[in-house]
């Protein structure tokens, strides 16, 4: 299993009443699989993706990625373990806007001291069918560009899991056609695993194997 | 690398914060820049010439003659190859044709100057010509330009000094022992010592200084000498050994240097000002720079880059902004490098320049880095509470989870500690660096309490009828905190402006029209006892007398409560070290220009046959520093006569009356035997009539010094303005970091409220509408600003006059009205420059760029 997710929840003790956002979770992801998790707004997508992710830890459970419990590892073994083994891609793209395409692209695998980041970059970026626009800025590209980019910048790592949070929803429906199109080929072409969070159920079909979250839980 | 990359491409793409960061934090660094680079220079040129400004290695002076017995002891210590010269100095009235004139009268031997060459108009270098032997064996002098000119005299005439006459045989150009003069210049004339005793000007009581100059092999140092010599003058049986004075080169330098110290320290103080200001400005514009950067560190954290790497990039581009602003500030400092000599020529030595040395670059650019580094720390602060998370919802915000005061509070520490460090490195003193940051913070809350309340009245003012005027008020309300900075840079300013010129009123006033006092035209020193009736003549001849008539007896203070003062200087802190020579005086009662303080005033003259010694009164400054209090003995040797009296009483001296006045005032019957000279004034003369007075009074008494009063005064005033000139030049620099800090606020301000500007216009407000509402928004802020600003300068500047100067405050309304016109109009037109592109834009533009 590339991913094992073990009886994990999370509450947040802000407010006076604490708020329980996911309760005792479990999942398996095999390597090569692609899941979406299915869910209304506030049902907890976001709160596991930042935890799959590494950004939040949960209060109770372990979440193992690519045979490492991420609960063990310190604040920089984390940020390192992010920049080699997954791959985010984000509802709102979230580029840096004074980097351009290639620089953008190329920023996860410099921070991971690669060598050949730029060329890797440029590679990536052809894959996604923006080879003509890798000195183009973030405002220079239309929004299913920008996505492309982030698809090129996610996978451009080769991680291990690839995290896709609704990739499509802020996209118009044909270029987010085009887009998840462009997502689903290259988990498919490079046999990726991939969370893909999503409420649209026509999308979520695409995947192997589809989960629900309500209120928190799987259903 | 990659650090550095990014920071330098997100400062490249955010190119109208990084050039209004820069130009602001320039501006505040350019004064401090400047006057470094200014007291650097100075310090150099004094370090390079002051062997030429003192004209030797060392020197020794007394006001008695230096024969062998009093320079023995220093020759025993000098190496053999040492070489000499003498000198006799002081100052004397030389009139021609019809003109009169105070002026120095130097008697030299062949050898001097030992250093630093005098320029002649016709032999040139003293060091390359003859000149210095053919002054010495022919009746010839050397006269300073400004002194021929003045007397109207070219090279060849004759010129009467004292007794005798000269031929002027060369014109003075260059003289470099002549260096700072503040309160007058005094032109020089050269002689041999032969000629200038011929002048019959050296009489008893007459203050001559005589000195003997040393020129010392290379590599000797004179510095180690000095203890030596102080230490065999202090064992030494001799008489007069207290009396003789030793002097280094850079002891004479550091003197020269003191005056143009003071004045940059406190003018380096109000450049702080600017400088915080201008950090206010960064740091305002930094956390509206690092606002928009949140999204982008949570990403690079997504990505895998630790907080850590988020603060080396930030932290990168701080530095790389701050060094920007360093050279910049650097090239606008070697703009403004001309302009300080130019301000202080009176205090500098001539041909001095002004250079900007590698230090003041150096510390241009720790400054920027470090002072803004420390301007940033606060919002800095920040990155720890990043919020990854939150990328996977619409909008990117830092939370808060720990309170306030928590987060910001440590956060300030290092900003205060930075402006601390500045001050005192800036002002040499402790005391008084902390005494102006303190007074700053102190100043800084009172102010922020005063615009924390105006603003808040802003919502409840009844002028809300009006949308426009409601609108602009709650918008104020609403953004308190960066209205409060807008505030507060303003408020500073305006402080600034209006608080120097209302204390320099105050001060010109009291010195061209004291109050209760009548300045005298003349002063008359050097009045030898038997010309008193002479003058006293040649003066009711002309309708005029003489007032303030003083004797003044020169005395050396020998025992303090019957303690040798020698001993004293070493084992107390009283400071009277340097100082045993005192000029003294003896007077019935005190005078219209004194009040008694403490203690009682003599009735009659001393009783020789009483038991109590003769009364002394003491001026109360004089006795606060040097420690002397009611009860004390003091014995004097005059003329080798021991003279023991007490302090009876301490009184205050008005310095402004110009009269004569003294530090210390001796009982009648004691000082009347003694050799004396006198001090009188001369009151009421008519413009027309002063020079051929001044001219009468010399021909008469060529001894006898006259200074014209209204030339002191003028000068003072001249030395007033100059001063303040510079410190207002400081403070419209402070302003202008303020109308900086303004203008970025407000840019950002509108900027941030461009969706309520375009709903605005959309719902059918014209662009005259959305400009009424800036326009009043920091109008009003202006307004307020300039009004707690003003008002607070007229507080400290009441209280300034009357602890420091006794009640010189005058109320200045137009410096007062017009700064706050002026602020007010100033602030309108930064915010309206500053939001012009925001406001002209069409709703639609507005609408889409959302």
């Amino acid at each position: 299993m590339i991913l094992e997710v073990s009886q994990v929840s999370k509450s947040y003790h802000n407010s006076p009443h604490p708020v329980e956002v996911l309760n005792g979770l479990d999942l398996c992801v095999a390597r090569g699989e692609s899941v979406a998790i299915l869910g209304q707004s506030g049902s907890g997508k976001s709160t596991l993706l930042s935890l799959l992710a590494g950004l939040d830890s949960p209060t109770t459970g372990n979440i193992t990625i690519a045979g490492q419990n991420l609960s063990m590892l310190s604040e920089s073994q984390l940020a390192k373990f992010r920049a080699r083994q997954i791959g985010i891609i984000f509802q709102q793209f979230h580029l840096m806007s004074h980097l351009n395409a290639a620089e953008n692209v190329a920023l996860p695998l410099e921070l991971a001291h690669d060598p050949q980041a730029n060329k890797k970059a440029e590679e990536s970026l052809l894959q996604v069918g923006l080879g003509h626009r890798l000195n183009h800025y973030p405002y220079q590209l239309s929004g299913g560009e920008c996505q492309r980019v982030a698809i090129a910048r996610a996978i451009v790592v080769n991680p291990a899991i690839l995290l896709a949070d609704e990739p499509t929803g802020n996209l118009d429906n044909n270029t987010g056609q085009l887009v998840s199109d462009l997502i689903f080929k290259l988990v498919q072409e490079q046999n990726m695993t991939m969370l893909f969070v999503t409420h649209n159920e026509a999308l979520a079909q695409k995947c192997q194997r589809v989960v629900r979250l309500h209120n928190g839980s799987f259903k | 690398m990659l650090w550095f990359h990014l920071a330098w491409k997100e400062i490249k793409n955010n190119s109208r914060f990084s050039l209004f960061f820069i130009l602001n934090l320039s501006l505040g660094l350019v004064g401090f820049i400047t006057l470094d680079s200014f007291k650097q220079s100075v310090q150099e040129y004094l370090l390079d010439n002051s062997k030429a400004i003192l004209t030797a290695d060392l020197q020794l002076s007394s006001r008695e003659p230096l024969g062998s017995e009093q320079t023995e002891p220093l020759a025993k210590l000098l190496p053999e190859s040492t070489v000499s010269t003498a000198q006799i100095s002081f100052l004397s009235m030389v009139a021609a044709n019809n003109n009169s004139r105070m002026s120095m009268l130097l008697g030299i031997e062949e050898l001097y100057p030992l250093y630093g060459d005098i320029k002649l108009q016709n032999s040139g270098s003293v060091f390359s010509s003859s000149a210095r032997q053919s002054i010495q064996k022919n009746n010839e002098i050397w006269v300073a330009r400004d002194l021929m000119l003045l007397l109207d005299l070219d090279v060849g005439d004759s010129l009467r000094i004292g007794e005798a006459d000269f031929t002027i045989g060369d014109v003075i150009l260059e003289d470099p022992s002549s260096t700072i003069s503040v309160m007058t210049s005094f032109p020089a004339i050269y002689m041999s010592l032969a000629n200038i005793e011929r002048t019959g000007l050296i009489q008893l009581g007459s203050r001559i200084s005589y000195s003997r100059f040393y020129r010392v092999p290379r590599g000797f140092d004179v510095e180690t000498l000095k203890p030596e010599f102080q230490r065999l003058q202090r064992d030494s049986s001799r008489d007069d050994a207290q009396r003789i004075n030793i002097e280094t080169h850079g002891e004479e330098s550091a003197d020269l240097a003191r005056i143009l110290q003071y004045m940059n320290d406190y003018l380096g103080l109000i450049a702080l000002i600017a400088l915080f200001l201008a950090g206010v400005g960064a740091a305002y514009l930094f956390r509206a720079f690092f606002t928009t950067r949140f999204k982008d560190m949570a990403i690079l954290m997504c990505l895998g880059g630790t907080p850590q790497q988020a603060y080396i990039i930030t932290l990168l581009q701080i530095i790389l902004l701050g060094s920007i602003s360093a050279l910049l500030a650097c090239m606008m400092a070697w703009i403004l490098m001309p302009l300080l000599p130019s301000l202080f020529a009176d205090f500098l030595p001539r041909g001095f320049t002004n250079t900007l040395p590698p230090s003041s670059l150096l510390l241009a650019f720790v400054m920027g880095t470090i002072g803004s580094i420390a301007c940033c720390l606060p919002i800095l602060a920040k990155i720890s509470e990043l919020n990854t998370i939150a990328l996977f919802h619409e909008n990117i915000q830092q939370t808060t989870v720990r309170k306030f005061w928590q987060r910001q509070f440590p956060a300030y520490f290092p900003v205060i500690l930075v402006f601390w460090s500045l001050a005192l490195w800036q002002a040499n003193s402790f005391l008084i660096a902390t005494l102006f940051v303190g007074s700053f913070l102190l100043a800084l809350a009172i102010l922020g309490m005063a615009g924390w309340f105006m603003l808040g009245q802003c919502s409840t003012t009844k002028l809300q009828n009006n949308i426009i005027v409601r609108l602009a008020l709650r918008n104020l309300v609403k953004n308190r905190l960066p209205a409060l900075s807008c505030f507060l840079a303003i408020a500073l300013g305006a402080l600034l402006i209006n608080l120097i010129p209302q204390i320099q009123k105050g001060l010109q006033q009291e010195i061209a029209q004291p109050t209760d006092y009548k300045l005298p035209d003349f002063f008359m020193f050097d009045i030898q006892e038997e010309q008193l009736a002479e003058l006293q003549s040649l003066l009711s001849q002309r309708q005029q007398a003489m007032s303030y008539v003083s004797p003044m007896v020169r005395a050396r203070l020998d025992m303090i409560n019957e303690e040798v003062l020698a001993e004293l200087v070493e084992d107390s802190d009283r400071q009277m070290q340097g100082r045993r020579m005192f000029n003294l005086t003896f007077q019935e009662s005190l005078k219209s220009s004194e009040d008694l303080i403490e203690g009682v005033v003599w009735e009659g003259p001393w009783d020789y046959s009483s038991e109590n010694l003769p009364g002394i009164s003491v001026e109360q400054y004089f006795a606060e520093r040097t420690g002397l209090k009611l009860g004390d003995t003091l014995t004097f040797d005059v003329q080798g006569v021991p003279i023991t009296g007490q302090i009876i009483n301490l009184r205050k001296v008005e310095w402004n009356s110009f009269q004569p006045n003294f530090f210390l005032s001796f009982q009648p019957g004691v000082l009347e035997p003694a050799p004396k000279t006198f001090i009188a004034a001369i009151s009421e003369v008519a413009e027309e009539e002063r020079l051929s007075l001044q001219n009468a009074i010399v021909a008469t008494a060529p001894n006898v010094s006259v200074i014209n009063v209204s030339q002191i005064v003028g000068r003072l005033l001249d030395i007033t303005n100059q001063i303040s000139w510079a410190i207002k030049v400081m403070a419209w620099l402070a302003i202008l970091a303020g109308l900086v800090v303004l203008f970025s606020i407000a840019r950002y301000e509108v900027q941030a409220r461009s969706w309520e500007i375009n709903l605005m216009k959309i719902l059918g407000g014209s662009f005259t509408d959305v400009r009424l509402l800036v326009q009043i928004e920091f109008g009003v802020l202006g307004l307020s600003a300039a009004l707690c600003g003003v008002i607070i300068s007229l507080v400290i500047s009441w209280g300034i006059s009357w602890v420091l100067f006794d009640a010189l405050w005058r109320f200045s309304l137009f410096t007062t009205g017009f700064s706050i016109v002026a602020i007010t109009a100033l602030s309108m037109l930064t915010a309206l420059t500053a939001t012009f592109s925001v406001l002209r834009q069409k709703p639609l533009a507005l609408l889409r760029s959302i």
